[in-house]
């Protein structure tokens, strides 16, 4: 796919690009070819980003770069017996869509086709009916051109999927989207990719799990990226999970673009993963679009775990919350970088952010970094970002009615992450969230 | 009952409490005045077990057993209460939550069963109901926003639910109005029992026209400088401390 003369120097993690790298069953279709292909050359210009990069500065990919991760070879040999500890999850209201080491697996998934007016198509099937849809926005909200992981995404991606729901239709069930690795014995890089679209009116729910075993032998580099295109006045919710294995690389990208009066709802938990970006950039780009992002993270060991968030406010009365919360415990680190920009033309912008870190231990680490630049007058912005230790006095407070030190810890950082969690507005997901982070903290 | 003997504490290094003695005996409810600085909050604090407040030399004893060695969360599981000047707001805990997880620690020490959801709820709104109390007040965050009034109270409904053994109230007074005040009061003479000691920290009389102890001790310069029936709380009120404060310097 690529020449010695890109191979410079200077230019990391080219070897991410090795020669049949993700030229998997996709490349039969000529527009993906020719933005597979695009998006190679985008890489190989670019490479993996380094700490020189302002949105990269507290996370280093350097070891990416010396690790030489193979693509998963297209069997189904990671049985459903090996995988059965991470399909341990609760029977699916809806459909349920596994994919493992990014590619679709029938055998696995559960496709409710009792919904009218939704389309789920994996895209080695052709992308079904949405086949125009996906050539028309794939690589268009999330852009190789100066992000170089979508860049290596869309080169390597061997598979994905496209959910469309048409104008006007409510779904009523959540459709699940399980991403699974399993513990291989050499390194594997994969590349999931999912496009979501909602046409006008449309409401839908969609809960993500992406997970491996806590156990790796070898370290895996999981490197999604999920486009979203909502509709005027489309409503999505977007629930994540992410527990990962350790030795796992994790790297996240969302962009998502809103009509008129859309609303993006976004919930990400994790636990997992040794090394985890979480990267969503949202484009308010029409009158009163509104998207509310959150998350909780607790991390221990050497976790790094970073949130970086891109809100663009392109048009006038568009609204954007943030409220982030996480634990720090060990000598993990935690990075938030949040950026909200108001361009001219939105007026009336009401943009809300909030970032708060607890840090457990004199090894745990925090870096916050809240940006707010606006360029329109008519606004209405605020932001906050802390770091600090569990509350002395409220501990002895609790203490002295009898409950035990590991006790009112547990309960105070309960509550510590009660606003973030509080945020999800399905009642049923919030639920199912705070007992895993609960669980998390029950083990610790 | 209570038993302080000769107790000594620094905090930061500064002797406050410098050989305190005092004991409150079953079903008896002692006062302890005193002005800024004699080290009425310190002596609670100690009690309760706070960190920074270093106990260096006496004891102190609930029912006979020595406390003085143990963590707050055992002390409380003895069966000693101590109600905050300042109760602490934990946003994101519910008063519930708190109040049941309070509840079943101490059960659990003394090897009972926990009560589940319902039966805590049920033990609760007996226990405000006694009181005069709504059980809105189970579903907001622990002190979260509450009034002075609401935060007081809130320490009594503490105390009516976990049944301690000593009740040490701190100021209980202070911040409060004459008629949260006498709700507060009426509230606790509620829960006088034969076998419940209180001592009450304060600095003016007036809590204790309400709450009419047993017996009123001075504490000046970290001592007990002179006891004597409720009496004295009143001749305090006209006289003031400075002949009790020169008594001790």
């Amino acid at each position: 796919m690529l020449g010695m003369e890109a191979r410079r120097d200077g230019v990391l993690g080219l070897s991410l690009l090795a020669p049949g790298f993700g030229a998997g069953e996709l490349a039969g279709s000529s527009w993906l070819s020719r933005l597979k292909a695009e998006a190679a050359r985008d890489f190989a210009a670019q490479g993996l980003p380094t700490r020189r990069r302002e949105a990269w500065k507290y996370t280093d990919l350097k070891p990416l770069a010396e690790i030489a991760f193979r693509a998963p070879v297209a069997d189904d040999s990671a049985s459903v017996r090996t995988l059965s500890d991470l399909l341990d999850l609760p029977p699916p209201e809806g459909s349920r869509l596994v994919f493992v080491h990014g590619r679709y697996r029938p055998d696995l998934s559960f496709c409710d086709l009792s919904e009218a007016g939704v389309s789920m198509s994996p895209f080695n099937a052709g992308a079904g009916d949405d086949k125009a849809l996906a050539a028309r926005l794939l690589g268009q909200i999330a852009t190789a051109a100066d992000q170089p992981l979508v860049a290596l995404n869309t080169a390597g991606m061997e598979d994905g999927l496209c959910i469309h729901v048409r104008a006007g239709v409510h779904l009523q069930r959540p459709i699940e989207i399980v991403s699974l690795g399993s513990a291989a014995s050499e390194p594997l890089a994969w590349h999931g990719r999912t496009l979501i679209v909602l046409d006008d009116g449309a409401r839908a729910t969609v809960i993500e799990h992406q997970r491996a075993p806590a156990e790796m032998p070898a370290p895996a580099l999981v490197n999604a990226v999920t486009e979203i295109a909502l509709g005027a006045a489309a409503q999505l919710c977007h629930y994540r999970q992410q527990a990962l294995g350790t030795t796992g690389f994790h790297i996240n990208a969302v962009a998502a673009t809103l009509g008129t009066d859309a609303v993006y709802e976004a919930f990400t938990l994790t636990t997992g993963g040794g090394l985890v970006r979480n990267d969503t950039s949202v484009t308010l780009g029409a009158p009163g679009a509104e998207t509310r992002l959150a998350g909780a993270y607790l991390v221990d060991g050497s976790q790094h775990l970073d949130t970086t968030t891109l809100i663009e406010h392109r048009a006038p009365r568009t609204t954007c919350r943030e409220v982030f919360k996480g634990v720090v415990d060990g000598t993990a680190e935690a990075v938030f970088q949040g950026r909200i920009v108001v361009q001219r033309d939105a007026q009336g912008t009401n943009a809300n952010q909030l970032s708060k870190a607890l840090l457990l231990s004199d090894g745990a680490r925090v870096n916050q970094k809240p940006e707010l630049e606006i360029y329109a007058d008519d606004v209405k912005c605020s932001h906050g970002a802390a770091a600090g230790q569990i509350d002395r006095e409220a501990l002895f407070y609790l203490r002295s009615r009898g409950v035990p030190a590991s006790v009112a810890q547990r309960l105070l950082i309960e509550g510590f992450l009660g606003d973030a969690l509080s945020q999800i507005s399905d009642a049923a997901v919030r639920e199912a969230f705070s007992q895993t982070a609960f669980a998390w903290l029950q083990d610790r | 009952m209570l038993e302080i003997r000769d107790l000594h504490a620094t905090v930061n290094g500064k002797a406050i409490l410098k050989g305190l003695t005092l004991t409150v005996g079953a079903g008896e409810v002692h006062a302890i005045m005193g002005p800024n600085g004699a080290g009425k909050s310190t002596l609670a604090y100690v009690l309760a077990g706070r960190d920074g407040y270093e106990v260096t030399g006496g004891d102190f004893l609930v029912d006979g057993r020595s406390l003085l060695d143990l963590a707050p969360e055992d002390r409380a599981q003895a069966g000693l209460f101590l109600a905050f000047q300042y109760p602490v707001e934990i946003p994101g805990v519910s008063n519930s939550t708190f109040l049941r997880e309070a509840v079943n620690a101490q059960r659990r020490s003394r090897g009972e069963p926990d009560l589940d959801a319902l039966q805590f709820i049920k033990l609760a709104r007996q226990k405000m109901n006694s009181l005069g109390m709504t059980d809105e007040m189970l579903k907001r965050p622990v002190n979260v926003g509450f009034s002075g009034g609401e935060k007081k109270r809130n320490e009594v409904l503490q105390l009516a639910i976990l049944e301690p053994k000593v009740a040490v109230m701190d100021e209980t007074d202070s911040g409060l109005d004459v008629d949260a005040l006498r709700t507060v009061a009426r509230a606790v003479n509620a829960l006088r029992a034969p076998k419940r000691s209180f001592l009450m920290i304060t600095h003016y009389e007036r809590l204790l026209e309400e709450i009419v102890p047993d017996r009123v001790h001075i504490l000046a310069d970290g001592r007990i400088v002179g006891s004597g029936g409720p009496e004295l709380a009143r001749e305090i009120e006209r006289t003031g401390y400075a002949a009790y404060a020169a008594a001790a310097a």
